[in-house]
């Protein structure tokens, strides 16, 4: 028995010193783990040399850029307050309910409205109840019909070409006035080389019914936007108009007026949200771009495309709003004439190359979004109806990438100074004037 | 290719080879008071009521009979607290700072379980063991990394003294068991609960199999060491996607689904006074493949009659535990000062739990 004992210590002894040993040490990832919970961003930037780093650590190098910039979740708690933190994250998949902090000073906004403010409210209200009896009457909110038995990919593609020719009417429904709208949606004609007879299970035969059905739905919603024009019914919001846009920035044309007159009024129901996005210091948006950068190759890594795309969205975008918001004095702005009044464009305009740098950030990331969107079609089946819907979203969001594009395509690396001053200038007369006089 | 480039290789190999970030936790799917108080090293205590839950080569000492309902938790209440404060309540400035500045790291552990205790077998029915971690990381793009194990177990525990002569006695046993476990182990940005429901976010796998646990127990009466041999889990499916246990944002519970052995040597002795046992337990990845060398656990226990006092040391973990038993119920109370996350994380956290038993 004894034997037993010695035998079963020693192969103790031996499976102690003789086995491999595991141990799980701590990498120096999650040292840079820890200094960046703990807020010490130097100590992460520090240690990593961004030409030797690996995937992981280009990633924390890139939060630590963006966490010396104050561009966290912490320094921002005010502005997320308003969205998120005034709610348990319990409730944080219904969030539209969360806008109370909002809606309590639109409240206020609208007790103390001026004339102006209300002539503009009054407006509204007519325009919205013309475009919900045109909604109706067009039936643009029921859903297309779903074209059974014809495959996602045929109806994606009959349904494209339709939403095609509407998101252009809709852009510039100028363009689209004159034709009758069979012009731009001829009558679908029937593939005989496909199917000899008109036989309802045939493919060919599904096809064109449901071109037909798709056609006539597509029709109607062209006819909303044309009537819409006929009678001027759009507000500042979906302002459309682009004879004399060229592209080319100017502060005094008349169509950049209406942008611009929209961007104030959006600026102006904002007034609580961005009067809480801090100001990132011009070292803070230096490393702002540091951190777009480092996260932009990032992208290529399937591991990381989904965090960099979100993270570049978040960090790009407050730094916009920061710039943006440096000009405006929103503790005098009780409207909103007051708050154009006491714009100061300078700001805004001497950060024009940061500005132009984290617009083409996010225009990138749009085409990252886009090429997302297409490979998850590709390899997942979606419904009529879905695809539909994100047809629709997408051609909406197309239009405006369209217009941001030709702004780009004009947009000078660096603003020269003599054109910058005059239109500075032109525009501050034209604010002063404005302010005299109304004043 | 030449043998510096191999060389080359095989070193980058061994450097990539970057694990998640691992976990101990003190509850285990069907873990009695002793397994809890002494981080499992229990498995040379003869005279444990609970004997064979901690080794079925004990499972001949263990004289508990008949129906034993038993429910156990473990926390410490700051995160109970941070929870708590975290879902169901409007975040504070402050609490956000706190939260990963001081509290990045949560952890909940709680198992229930039914036993019919016979002389030839004890069957077990454990219906809900869940353990639970949560870490908040990287405030410029908040992720949350959890580990959320539910699991339940069907089993059957059966042991004989193969051996039992001049007071040196060799039992074996056996633990068959069916489980299910749903786990989620995985990170998600902080801004995907904006746009996604988080059921959607969060989508537990579910693994499900047959599993033993294999345990030999010697006891000699002389000066020479007691010594155990106890395999767990074998056949247990706890595997995942390689891509994503090597990645240090994830959270990795270790010693507890996986197949894992232990050895333990001590001795136990009885007196008057009561029953002594000492063990040093040593835990090995796998059969017996490699040592964990900063988990090895030493600990003491001492048994008077209705009344069992434990107390477990290891380098991240120390507890002291009480239990007090009549025969229709048990109580235990049990205080840990825990390190989880090991050499990943070195803030101490302070944690008690209690284990209640009815015995019908």
């Amino acid at each position: 028995m004894k034997l037993i004992s010695l035998v079963l210590a020693s192969l103790l002894l031996g499976s102690l010193l003789g086995c491999s040993k595991k141990s799980f040490n701590k990498s120096s990832n999650s040292k840079l783990v820890d200094a960046l919970n703990s807020n010490n961003p130097d100590y992460v930037i520090a240690r990593i040399a961004p030409d030797k780093a690996s995937h992981d650590e280009r990633y924390w190098l890139a939060s630590a850029y963006a966490l010396r910039a104050k561009v966290d979740v912490i320094n921002l708690y005010s502005m997320l307050e308003m969205f998120l933190f005034n709610r348990s994250a319990w409730d944080w998949d219904d969030l539209d309910e969360v806008r109370d902090p909002y809606r309590t000073f639109l409240t206020s906004v609208n007790v103390n409205q001026t004339q102006e403010d209300a002539n503009s409210d009054r407006r509204r209200t007519v325009l919205a109840r013309s475009d919900n009896y045109l909604r109706r009457r067009f039936k643009m909110d029921v859903p297309l019909p779903s074209c059974e038995g014809v495959s996602p990919a045929s109806y994606a593609s009959i349904s494209s070409t339709y939403a095609a020719i509407v998101a252009q009417a809709e852009y510039s429904p100028g363009d689209y006035f004159n034709e009758e709208p069979e012009t731009y949606f001829p009558e679908p004609i029937f593939d005989s080389s496909r199917a000899s007879t008109l036989d309802p299970q045939n493919d060919a035969w599904k096809e064109w019914k449901c071109k037909l059905s798709l056609r006539e739905r597509y029709i109607d919603m062209f006819r909303y936007h044309r009537v819409r024009y006929r009678y001027d019914l759009y507000d500042s919001n979906n302002e459309t108009s682009e004879s004399e846009d060229d592209g080319l920035f100017s502060l005094t044309t008349e169509s950049w007026q209406n942008i611009a007159m929209e961007i104030l009024w959006k600026t102006y129901e904002s007034i609580p949200f961005l009067q809480r996005v801090p100001i990132i210091t011009q070292q803070g948006q230096a490393d702002v771009t540091q951190a777009s950068d480092l996260m932009l190759e990032l992208i290529q890594v399937p591991a990381y495309r989904q965090r960099a795309l979100k993270s570049l969205l978040y960090w790009n975008s407050v730094s916009i709003l920061s710039l943006y918001r440096t000009g405006f004095d929103f503790e005098n702005s009780t409207s909103v004439k007051q708050m154009y009044c006491h714009f100061d464009p300078r700001p805004v305009v001497n950060s024009y190359s940061i500005l132009l740098s984290r617009v083409k950030t996010l225009r990138r990331l749009y085409d990252y979004y886009k090429q997302d969107r297409e490979t998850e079609e590709r390899t997942r089946r979606f419904t009529a109806t879905e695809l539909e819907r994100r047809h629709k979203d997408d051609a909406s969001l197309a239009k405006n990438i369209a217009r941001l594009d030709r702004s780009l395509q004009n947009a000078p690396a660096e603003l020269d100074p003599e054109v910058r001053d005059t239109e500075l200038e032109k525009f501050m007369n034209k604010q002063v004037d404005n302010c005299i006089i109304q004043d | 290719m030449r043998k510096s480039h191999l060389i080359a290789l095989f070193v980058i190999f061994i450097c990539k080879r970057v694990l998640a970030i691992p976990v101990l936790h003190q509850v285990r799917p069907d873990a009695t008071f002793s397994q809890i108080a002494s981080f499992e090293a229990c498995t040379l205590a003869r005279s444990s009521s609970d004997a064979a839950s901690c080794n079925p080569g004990l499972f001949k000492r263990d004289k508990t009979l008949g129906v034993q309902f038993s429910f156990a938790s473990v926390t410490d209440g700051e995160s109970v607290d941070v929870g708590r404060k975290l879902i169901f309540e409007p975040i504070k400035e402050k609490f956000l700072r706190e939260l990963f500045d001081k509290n990045s790291y949560n952890t909940w552990g709680g198992n229930t379980s039914i036993d019919f205790k016979t002389p030839l077998f004890h069957l077990y029915y454990d219906p809900v063991t869940v353990t639970a971690d949560v870490l908040v990381l990287n405030p410029a793009f908040p992720e949350v990394s959890m580990a959320l194990v539910k699991s339940k177990r069907l089993g059957i525990t059966s042991g004989y003294d193969i051996i039992d002569r001049n007071g040196h006695v060799v039992g074996v046993g056996v633990n068959f068991f069916y489980y299910n476990r749903k786990q989620y182990l995985d990170a998600f940005p902080l801004v995907d609960l904006t746009s996604t429901d988080a059921d959607e976010l969060i989508k537990f796998e579910t693994k499900s199999g047959a599993a033993a646990d294999v345990g030999l127990a010697y006891h000699n009466p002389g000066w020479l060491p007691d010594v155990s041999l106890l395999v767990k889990n074998l056949n247990s499916n706890y595997r995942s996607r390689s891509d994503r246990i090597k990645s240090e944002r994830l959270l990795w519970p270790i010693l507890l689904y996986e197949n894992y052995s232990r050895l333990g040597i001590g001795k136990d002795f009885h007196s008057d006074y009561g029953a002594f046992t000492v063990e040093l337990n040593a835990p090995f990845e796998g059969v017996y493949r490699s040592y964990y060398e900063d988990y090895t656990t030493l600990s003491g226990q001492y048994t008077l009659r209705a009344f069992d006092l434990i107390v477990g040391m290891a380098r991240f973990q120390k507890s002291i535990g009480i239990k007090f038993s009549s025969k229709s119920t048990q109580v235990g109370i049990f205080y840990s000062q825990n390190q989880p996350l090991g050499d990943f994380r070195h803030r101490m956290e302070r944690t008690a739990g209690v284990q209640l038993g009815v015995l019908l």
